[in-house]
């Protein structure tokens, strides 16, 4: 997958990792590797700024914890507004994908006209 | 660069590649220092449990050897030090203009509370100005010093909702570049507006008091004027601050073609 595109998208990438509920830096990053099959191998320090990006936004909020080995390690969750963000860029990559893929010729476009 | 220490020193081979990491992408992040606290501590969370998650054993089956190459190939994996660093400077930009611009409303409102006591006051024990000592001033100085206020506290308004309805860029492009600007400027205009008004308070504050004659109630004007000055003082060390930090940021992005 091209890195400039995953870039552009990694905010949303990083709200709907965080979907299935709080996580920290590493296992966000496991769940995108996962749940995209591998295709998303963005350089993991990526992920980081990201999250200190979406938590000064109030689409998330984090706290320190304890590990499992002692060590202090910051989780983050989703606020209201963020799960609220996710709904909307969720519906709007529909719609998007929807387009793209009607313009490949996969979807038809009487099916594209009788969703807006 | 990372050193090859990690084959070098056997009995600290579990944390030295990392420390040196650590310590690598401390000193790109030395803009912020409070970020650059919890970065370090988040990010050698991540290495120690990404190196666990490596399969241990070395090409040769060496196990210190597969020990260091977990580490490296764990590091390798989480990006450029410098990269990421710059990747955290529109956050801690835009951060810092909001501490600047909320340093100056708070300023403006005590020194507003601070200017009507120090009125009132003057009105109860009948302290005027002495136009002998002071000559235009004494008539001038208190106009002077009201617009400068006003000012002030328009332009720190202004300011203060320009910066919060700012939202943080993931890149430092030049539109957000020039935000920041605006964000420093309005600040800088508020701040020189309101530091002359805390200038002329001093000196007409200290006229009165000097007028009246020395007292105990002349502690309260004293004290009042003191706490304007300190508040003053905190709005131009947070501009310091900001200056500093963008500079620190320059230099992050001097080797790219981008620059800041």
């Amino acid at each position: 997958m091209e890195g400039e595109m995953l870039k552009g998208h990694l905010d949303m990438i990083v709200l709907a990792a965080l979907a299935g509920g709080p996580a920290h830096g590493y296992a966000v990053i496991q769940e995108i590797r996962r749940r995209s099959g591998g295709a998303f191998d963005l350089p993991e320090g990526t992920i980081y700024p990201a999250l200190h990006r979406l938590e000064q936004g109030g689409l998330l909020s984090s706290r320190w914890t304890a590990g499992d080995s002692g060590r202090q390690r910051r989780v983050y969750s989703l606020t209201r507004s963020g799960r609220h963000a996710l709904a909307d860029q969720r519906a709007l990559w529909q719609r998007f994908t929807d387009a793209i893929g009607g313009l490949f010729g996969e979807t038809s476009h009487a099916a594209i006209r009788s969703r807006h | 660069m990372l050193s090859v220490a990690c084959l070098e020193k056997p009995a600290m081979r579990q944390s030295v590649l990392v420390t040196e990491y650590l310590d690598a992408l401390t000193r790109e992040l030395r803009f912020d220092l409070q970020l650059s606290r919890r970065v370090r501590q988040e990010v050698e969370d991540h290495l120690f449990e990404a190196i666990a998650d490596e399969p241990v054993g070395g090409s040769n089956g060496n196990a210190d050897a597969g020990s260091c190459e977990a580490q490296r190939r764990a590091i390798a994996r989480f990006g450029d030090p410098r990269d990421i660093a710059r990747q955290y400077a529109p956050l801690s930009l835009l951060r810092q203009a909001r501490r600047v611009g909320a340093t100056l409303i708070v300023a403006i409102a005590a020194i507003l509370i601070l200017m009507k006591g120090r009125g009132a006051l003057y009105g109860f024990l009948q302290w005027r100005l002495n136009a002998d000592w002071l000559g235009e001033l004494s008539t001038i100085g208190p106009v002077i010093d009201r617009y400068a206020f006003q000012g002030a506290l328009a332009v720190g308004i202004l300011g203060w909702l320009y910066i919060a309805s700012r939202s943080v860029a993931s890149t430092l492009d030049i539109g957000y570049q020039h935000q920041l600007r605006r964000c420093l400027l309005l600040s800088t205009a508020s701040a020189i507006l309101l530091i002359g008004s805390v200038i002329l308070d001093t000196l007409l504050s200290g006229a009165r008091v000097l007028g009246a004659g020395m007292s105990v109630a002349a502690l309260v004007p004293l004290l009042s004027i003191a706490l304007e000055v300190a508040l003053a003082t905190a709005i131009v060390a947070e501009i310091r601050k900001t200056v500093q930090r963008k500079a620190l940021v320059s230099l992050l992005f001097a080797d790219t073609n981008a620059g800041y």
